[in-house]
């Protein structure tokens, strides 16, 4: 597991807030990989577009989802793109929504891995 | 207690994650993915409460607080408002002021989640009691409203839902109905009783009138005057006259065109048919055979009104009518009525009379209503003098006011006014009492018959015929009035 990309911790916080059962965890977890791309897709038109309230309003969903999932570096991410939306500050987005791509792109491909081998071997459920 | 909450965020990851968190502590849980679907669903469904994201493509968190907040049915449900509050306080603060009761952090804790769930949910409640509390409170104070405002019945109350409470105001809604039960039963119960007595008044007295109809007729037969032609000027007078009296009482023959069947069919039945046919058959049968044939008038309404379900059978009224039927009887075997030796074939003909007479007092039934009693038999009488006029003409039984002289005028008057008076009397029986109770004019108007002949002609009223008027009231009683319906509405008289 890369530690600097998916905090377990976080991951246990989450299977404790939704009751305990790893099937519903497994099943968030589905959620999360189909809706990440499709977030950051949204944020890469938005860029384009110079649509800022379109991309502050991905940036604020998918910042939250991250964290959740303990994709600390991601969420980290999203939060400083959400803020700049907000104060309106950089012109230059697409290179900082490239970088979320590709942190969101490591985070779904560990997550991924951890449903693959389960979370009781990866520990979340320790 | 298990909840029903409502989760709405536009990701489908943080709505699956807070609806499996509400199944967690036992709710139960709905999605929406954004305000409008919000909307749509509180609209359809019942939520105890609604946890709610801010930042929302399209109608936001904002929109769905303003639009609960101005509608009466949403806006007692409790929202919390679900927020990453390290960077969004000001959008707390904005949602609270908007109406939001609380708010939860994105990433919250099962126990605060549990906390704030439980909490709001408890005032929900408790706000809930209040109002049904309140509504039940309202409702009785409208039902009171309604026992003042005058005449109310049971249902008009609707405060079945109030008296199922288990605390003192479901007691009071208890005590409540059923003294209003119990005073709108007794007022029934009254009504029905002034019913009855104010009926048999009316027949008394349309029988009374009515019964001077055969003395009259033996004396026109002493003058040798045609029956038909004073049938013509008879039926001339009763409707001159009961177009006067109807003007008097503020009434205008409103006829309308689906009226007119009514009143064609009508005059034919009574006016021609009727009285063609007495005219007819008296000269071969017995008057007072016709008179005990003519009692049966009571069985025959009987039985029309129960096959076209104008009113309702049973034994009471049908042992009633039985009475009346054999008091009559045996008044009129006493006086040696039916001993002449008539032919069966004319006996079967008189049946005729009674059937005629069945069919008008269910023709009566449906008269129209907004049109006053006596211009209604003034229509009749007028139309039934039109049809009948040609046929007296051509048959030369025609007569004129140099016929007769005056007395034949003064029969023809009296025999017109009662005629007119005695229908406009029926009429009102019939809508007040219904058609099997004024089906018993026929015992009233053979007794009354028999008082007239003795008034007029000298006749002598046998013992016999007092017995059988007890006996007739006896009948009344026991046919009593068609009882008032649903619509009856009692009174309780209350002092300001």
């Amino acid at each position: 597991m890369n530690a600097s990309v998916i905090d377990i911790d976080a991951l246990r916080r989450l299977l404790a807030v939704i009751g305990g059962d790893t099937e519903d965890l497994d099943e968030l977890l589905r959620d999360f990989q189909s809706e990440a791309p499709e977030l950051v897709d949204r944020m890469q038109l938005a860029s384009r577009l110079g649509d800022i309230d379109a991309l502050r309003i991905a940036a604020h969903t998918l910042k939250s989802n991250a964290r959740d999932f303990g994709a600390v570096e991601l969420s980290a991410l999203c939060a400083t793109m959400e803020q700049e939306c907000r104060d309106n500050r950089g012109s230059e987005h697409g290179e900082k929504v490239d970088e979320i791509a590709v942190q969101m792109a490591l985070a779904v491909q560990e997550l991924s891995k951890l449903v693959e081998v389960g979370l009781n071997a990866s520990g979340a459920t320790d | 207690m298990t909840a029903s909450i409502l989760v709405v965020d536009d990701s489908r990851t943080s709505a699956t994650k807070l609806a499996k968190a509400v199944i967690a502590l036992g709710h139960r849980a709905a999605k929406a993915s954004d305000g409008g679907e919000a909307l749509r669903r509180l609209g359809e469904e019942e939520f105890d409460a609604v946890l709610l994201d801010i930042v929302m493509p399209g109608l936001d968190g904002y929109g769905v607080l303003e639009a609960m907040g101005s509608d009466d049915a949403l806006s007692e449900i409790p929202v919390i408002v679900v927020s990453s509050l390290d960077d969004e306080t000001a959008s707390v603060v904005r949602a609270i002021e908007l109406g939001a009761v609380d708010f939860l952090p994105k990433d919250f804790e099962p126990p605060i989640l549990n906390a704030r769930m439980e909490a709001v949910l408890a005032a929900k409640r408790l706000r809930d009691r209040e109002l049904t509390y309140f509504r039940d409170v309202d409702r009785l104070i409208k039902a009171a409203h309604i026992i003042e405002a005058g005449a109310f019945r049971p249902t008009e109350l609707a405060i079945e839902d109030v008296s199922t409470r288990s605390d003192s105001l479901g007691r009071l809604a208890i005590v409540f109905q059923s003294l209003a039960q119990e005073v709108y039963v007794r007022e029934k119960r009254f009504d029905q009783t002034a019913r009855t007595l104010r009926g048999t008044i009316l027949v008394l007295i349309a029988g009374l009138i009515f019964g001077i109809v055969p003395a009259l007729g033996r004396m026109t037969a002493a003058l040798e005057v045609p029956s038909l032609g004073v049938v013509v000027w008879a039926n001339s007078v009763a409707a001159v006259a009961c177009f006067g009296i109807g003007i008097v009482r503020g009434g205008r023959p409103k006829i309308r065109k689906r009226h007119l069947g009514f009143f064609l069919i009508w005059a034919l039945v009574l006016g021609c048919f009727y009285q063609i046919a007495t005219v007819t058959i008296a000269s071969h049968v017995e008057a007072s055979m016709i008179a005990l044939i003519g009692s049966s008038r009571g069985f025959m309404v009987f039985a029309l009104a129960a096959l076209i379900a104008v009113e309702r059978p049973s034994l009471q009224r049908l042992l009633g009518l039985g009475i009346g039927f054999v008091a009559v009887s045996a008044v009129l075997f006493g006086q040696g009525g039916g001993s002449a030796a008539d032919s069966i074939l004319w006996l079967g003909a008189a049946l005729l009379l009674p059937m005629l007479l069945a069919i008008h007092t269910i023709l009566m039934t449906w008269r129209p209503r907004e049109i006053d009693a006596f211009m209604t038999v003034g229509i009749m009488m007028a139309l039934s003098t039109v049809m009948l006029a040609p046929v007296a003409i051509a048959t030369d039984t025609m007569i004129w006011p140099s016929a007769g002289g005056g007395r034949v005028g003064m029969i023809i008057l009296v025999l017109g006014l009662a005629s007119g008076v005695a229908v406009a009397l029926a009429l009102h029986i019939v809508a007040e009492a219904g058609a099997v109770f004024a089906g018993q004019i026929a015992y009233s108007q053979t007794l009354a018959g028999i008082a007239w002949g003795m008034l007029l002609l000298n006749e002598i009223l046998p013992l016999i015929a007092w017995l059988a008027f007890g006996l007739v009231l006896v009948g009344f009683w026991l046919v009593q009035p068609k009882k008032a319906g649903e619509e009856f509405s009692a009174t309780i008289p209350i002092g300001r």
